[in-house]
């Protein structure tokens, strides 16, 4: 999971506080929280992401180990099961796995065609791990 | 067939300062263009030729001076009985002291440009009422006899120029409408010790026109005849060259861009444009682009307006869930959520927004739920479906 996937999960988790909350509670300058949850390259200072992690109350290395990893590597695992028309297994965080074939994703979920016909929709900020299934 | 400067100016109905001011060449040289005291550099004739819309070849290098306007038109005889009009050289004359009192006549003396003797400030003949004088014009600005507010004019009726005729009324040594100029009313003021003209009623039978200003200068012969070392040149004779710059590299650029975009090749080139790319001029360029541009318009298909078009990322887009949600809003299909902490919730769905849905119960209640706490969500199967959420694995 992709630190900006990770932090919209925290937010989740604390409540639901807005961005705005977020930037007021931490001391992060304004816009620069919702950058960092929304944007799909590396965003965040050190500084910002430890006053960010204090607010979640988690260690600060969750959200540091996480910048580099770019939300974008699941859209990319989400094509390539679409393009090679393989199933791809979901991990999340609530513990949870789906599998299925991609029909479609976007912005904030992804559609997955079960094996036994029926569709799922997961939300992408509760993605944890994902593998795509080999054929 | 080539024409003198001033015929041409006078066609596209331009003062000589707005030919200035488009062909960005000071007016005293276009009035010595005009007066063909100066042949007309390569660099003024496209100049000239640009600001007028017309081909450099259209000018000629050399000019005629322009022909002596008719003699000016009779005024209006004096009613009978009433007193005669009083001369206007009975007073003080203006000037007195200039070297125009000398009685020389306007054109006898050196040419008007000759520098210094039309100095600015000094009064001189076609003075209008604004106090910019005419022929030599005050503050250094040379003019010919300009009317008011010293615009230029050979005595310009209403200060527009022209040298003495063409235009009915306006310009011409016999100006018209009494304003500066050599037949306005102060011509009629005097100068020196030679007396006022008076109206022609006055003087009995028209002035004759007046011989080329060349012919009274004896002692300064023409600029040409001063310098025997430079041949004068036949106006239809000269190299000429381009009369457009040729095509900017960056229009080439464009439309070697805009042919590979409609597939065309060096041929249909040809054919569309007549010469090869290299050869086409600014102009033609210019025309050949907007014709392959309009050509490109042709076959792109129209936009559909409205949408907005944003480049393809996979999460760039949010749409995917919306037209889902959408169908299953319109369907009436119950909805089965799981949210991050493993609850579930069911419902038929009653609205969404891009952060929350809002579902109905079975017992009626409405409840909202955030999308942050939802972790997958699915259409409830029907009660004799198969496998009912038997993806979800701990």
């Amino acid at each position: 999971m992709s630190a900006s996937d990770y932090l919209r999960y925290l937010r989740a988790v604390k409540g639901g506080p807005t961005p705005q909350d977020i930037e007021t509670a931490t001391g992060v300058p304004a816009g620069a929280y919702r950058q960092i949850e929304q944007r799909y390259r590396s965003m965040g200072t050190e500084e910002e992401l430890a006053s960010l992690a204090a607010y979640f109350e988690v260690p600060t290395e969750e959200l540091t180990s996480r910048v580099e990893w770019s939300r974008k590597a699941l859209s990319a695992a989400l094509v390539v099961a679409v393009e090679q028309d393989r199933p791809i297994q979901l991990a999340l965080r609530n513990g949870h796995t789906i599998t299925g074939k991609v029909q479609w994703s976007d912005l904030g979920a992804a559609l997955l065609k079960l094996e036994d016909g029926h569709e799922v929709v997961v939300q992408r900020h509760m993605v944890d791990r994902w593998q795509i299934v080999e054929a | 067939m080539a024409l003198d400067l001033w015929q041409l100016r006078r066609q596209k109905r331009m003062t000589i300062e707005e030919l200035a001011r488009t062909a960005g060449v000071h007016p005293a040289l276009i009035k010595a263009y005009e007066l063909g005291e100066r042949s007309i550099p390569e660099r003024d004739l496209e100049r000239l030729a640009s600001a007028l819309e017309i081909d450099v070849e259209e000018i000629k290098e050399l000019s005629d001076p322009p022909p002596r306007g008719p003699s000016r038109p009779a005024a209006p005889s004096p009613l009978e009985g009433e007193p005669p009009r009083p001369r206007y050289d009975s007073g003080p004359r203006y000037d007195s002291g200039s070297r125009y009192d000398s009685g020389s006549r306007y054109d006898s003396g050196s040419r008007y440009d000759s520098g210094s003797r039309y100095d600015s400030g000094r009064p001189s003949y076609g003075r209008s009422d604004s106090g910019r004088s005419g022929y030599g014009g005050s503050e250094g600005r040379p003019s010919y006899g300009g009317g008011e507010a010293g615009r230029s004019g050979y005595g310009g009726g209403e200060g527009r120029s022209g040298y003495g005729g063409g235009e009915a009324g306006r310009s011409g040594y016999g100006g018209s409408e009494g304003r500066s100029g050599y037949g306005s009313p102060n011509y009629n003021r005097g100068y020196g010790d030679r007396p006022a003209p008076r109206y022609d009623s006055e003087r009995g039978p028209a002035r004759p026109p007046r011989p080329d200003y060349r012919q009274d200068r004896p002692d300064q012969p023409d600029r040409i005849e001063r310098r025997p070392d430079r041949p004068l040149r036949k106006p239809g004779g000269l190299k000429r060259r381009p009369q457009v710059a040729p095509a900017r590299p960056s229009q080439l650029e464009h439309l070697k861009i805009l042919l590979q975009q409609l597939d065309m090749s060096g041929d249909d080139l040809l054919r569309l444009a007549g010469k090869p790319l290299s050869m086409l001029n600014r102009r033609e360029a210019s025309h050949l682009l907007t014709t392959c541009q309009e050509m490109l318009a042709e076959r792109k298909p129209e936009r559909p307006k409205g949408k907005r078009q944003r480049p393809y990322l996979p999460e760039s887009v949010d749409e995917h869930e919306l037209v889902y949600l959408t169908q299953i809003q319109l369907d009436e299909n119950p909805m089965h959520l799981t949210l991050f902490n493993g609850a579930t919730l069911e419902g038929t769905l009653k609205g969404f927004s891009p952060y929350a849905l809002t579902l109905v119960t079975s017992g009626g209640d409405e409840v909202t739920v955030q999308k942050l706490a939802i972790a997958f969500y699915q259409v409830k199967p029907s009660p004799d479906g198969e496998g009912a959420d038997q993806d979800g694995e701990s």
